[in-house]
């Protein structure tokens, strides 16, 4: 590259420090002999340097950092959203913890609502009762027929299904020593009229009841007799008779027999009305 | 850059950076300003800067600092008023004021690249990285700087042998 008068100053600074070498010298030195004006130049400035000048800044404390700060715990975004769920955890499962260990605090039923006893379940009367089966194929026919009101009377009626518990049992030996033999005179009488009406040809047979009736009775109470024996309500005697005799009257006519045998207390309204009410609606209704 | 290296800087370059902006500026509290400004700069990019840059980093931040105060104001020119050479001053002169005076006449550009090279000792490669401009540029200024500051000294009747060596 040759060194003239417009790029020589580029060079000048190099060649008065004595930084240029080789071929760029040769060049710059060949270039200062043909102009000795500028090689003056370059002799009044080769040294020309500002002297050190020491200046002290009086505002350093100012500037400096304390080294010694605390530690800061950085607090990110992430880490806020987590404590903001573990406390609110923790409000909930303390909350939860007192509730539960409180008993003032615990919330009152507005209502308990007690399941209604089911078919399946199993209710033992203290005495325990014990129906016959065909007392409830009685009920079973006559539950076509009855309005919906009697629905739950039904239900607790098939509830009280046959059972042989400890103390039925007991009960049963109970009764039996009792009633049997009261029965037995009342089935033997019952016989004994058949027999009469059978044999004496002139007689008429029972204003109420036919022989075959009576047979008819006698037989279906003989199966029953064992549960009978241990049933102390009356009505439920009652609602024996009902299933046992379809006709009304004829039932009535048996109850009157054993009232008579003293089976039964003299209350016949009383037997009459359970009867309605209770067994055979659809008897009264068709009346 | 850490703490402790931070205020190494401070302790290290505070003065030498305070010089360089009286020195452009002329004025202390400006001076101050620019140096508050840089450190403050320095501070908030400590984690980004290496300790080893500072320098650099400080005396570029300061140079911008005088840019843009330059564009701010453009009309207004921060020069020294020259003396008039009196001949019955010669005598007492002092070289260091002479260059002093000298230096106030050079231009902005001219000012920082003699600056940095003769107080800091930058090379010309370096101060050519903190002017953003490039190595021939910055020989060329400095040059004509020199050659300026030549010319004022004697046009003030100091010969170049009391240049070089004082008295």
């Amino acid at each position: 590259m040759e060194i003239n008068k417009i790029n020589y100053e580029q060079y000048a600074m190099d060649y008065l420090e004595g930084n240029l070498k080789g071929y760029l010298l040769q060049e710059m030195e060949a270039f200062l002999k043909k102009h000795p004006n500028i090689k003056a130049e370059l002799d009044g400035i080769e040294l020309c340097y500002l002297e050190e000048v020491n200046i002290h800044y009086a505002g350093k404390e100012s500037l400096l950092k304390p080294l010694a700060t605390p530690k800061r715990f950085l607090i990110t975004k992430q880490f806020q959203y987590f404590t903001a769920a573990a406390s609110l955890l923790l409000v909930l499962g303390l909350g939860l913890f007192y509730i539960k260990n409180n008993p003032s605090n615990h919330l009152k039923p507005l209502a308990v609502i007690e399941p209604l006893p089911t078919i399946d379940s199993e209710i033992v009367l203290d005495p325990p009762i014990v129906i016959s089966p065909k007392i409830i194929h009685a009920t079973k026919t006559v539950q076509k027929s009855i309005n919906p009101k009697e629905e739950t009377r039904l239900k607790m009626q098939k509830a009280l299904t046959p059972t042989e518990s400890v103390e039925s049992v007991k009960v049963k030996k109970h009764f039996n020593t009792k009633t049997e033999p009261i029965l037995n005179k009342a089935i033997a009488n019952h016989t004994l009229e058949i027999k009469q009406t059978n044999t004496s040809s002139n007689h008429k047979p029972h204003k109420h009841l036919k022989p075959q009736t009576h047979i008819r009775i006698i037989d279906s109470l003989a199966p029953l007799r064992p549960t009978v024996e241990m049933i102390e309500d009356e009505r439920l005697i009652s609602s024996i008779a009902m299933t046992t005799i379809p006709n009304f009257k004829k039932a009535s006519r048996f109850n009157k027999n054993l009232v008579k045998l003293g089976i039964l207390p003299e209350r016949k309204s009383t037997l009459k009305k359970n009867l309605r009410e209770a067994l055979v609606p659809e008897v009264f209704a068709s009346k | 850059m850490t703490r402790k290296e931070y205020n190494n800087c401070v302790q290290l370059f505070a003065d030498r950076l305070f010089r360089f902006a009286i020195k452009k500026t002329c004025d202390e509290a400006r001076a101050r300003d620019i140096v508050q400004q840089s450190f403050e700069k320095l501070w908030l990019k400590h984690e980004e800067v290496n300790f080893s840059k500072a320098k650099a980093y400080l005396f570029t931040t300061a140079h911008n600092f005088f840019i843009d105060e330059y564009r701010k104001n453009k009309k207004i020119q921060h020069t020294a008023i020259v003396p008039e050479f009196q001949e019955n001053r010669y005598d007492n002169f002092d070289l260091k004021d002479t260059l002093e005076i000298a230096l106030k006449q050079l231009s902005d550009i001219q000012k920082t690249v003699v600056l940095l090279r003769d107080y800091e000792g930058y090379s010309y490669k370096e101060i050519a990285e903190i002017c953003n401009l490039s190595e021939a540029q910055v020989k060329v200024y400095i040059f004509r700087a020199r050659k300026k500051m030549q010319q004022l000294l004697i046009s003030m009747g100091i010969s170049r042998k009391k240049v070089v060596y004082g008295n």
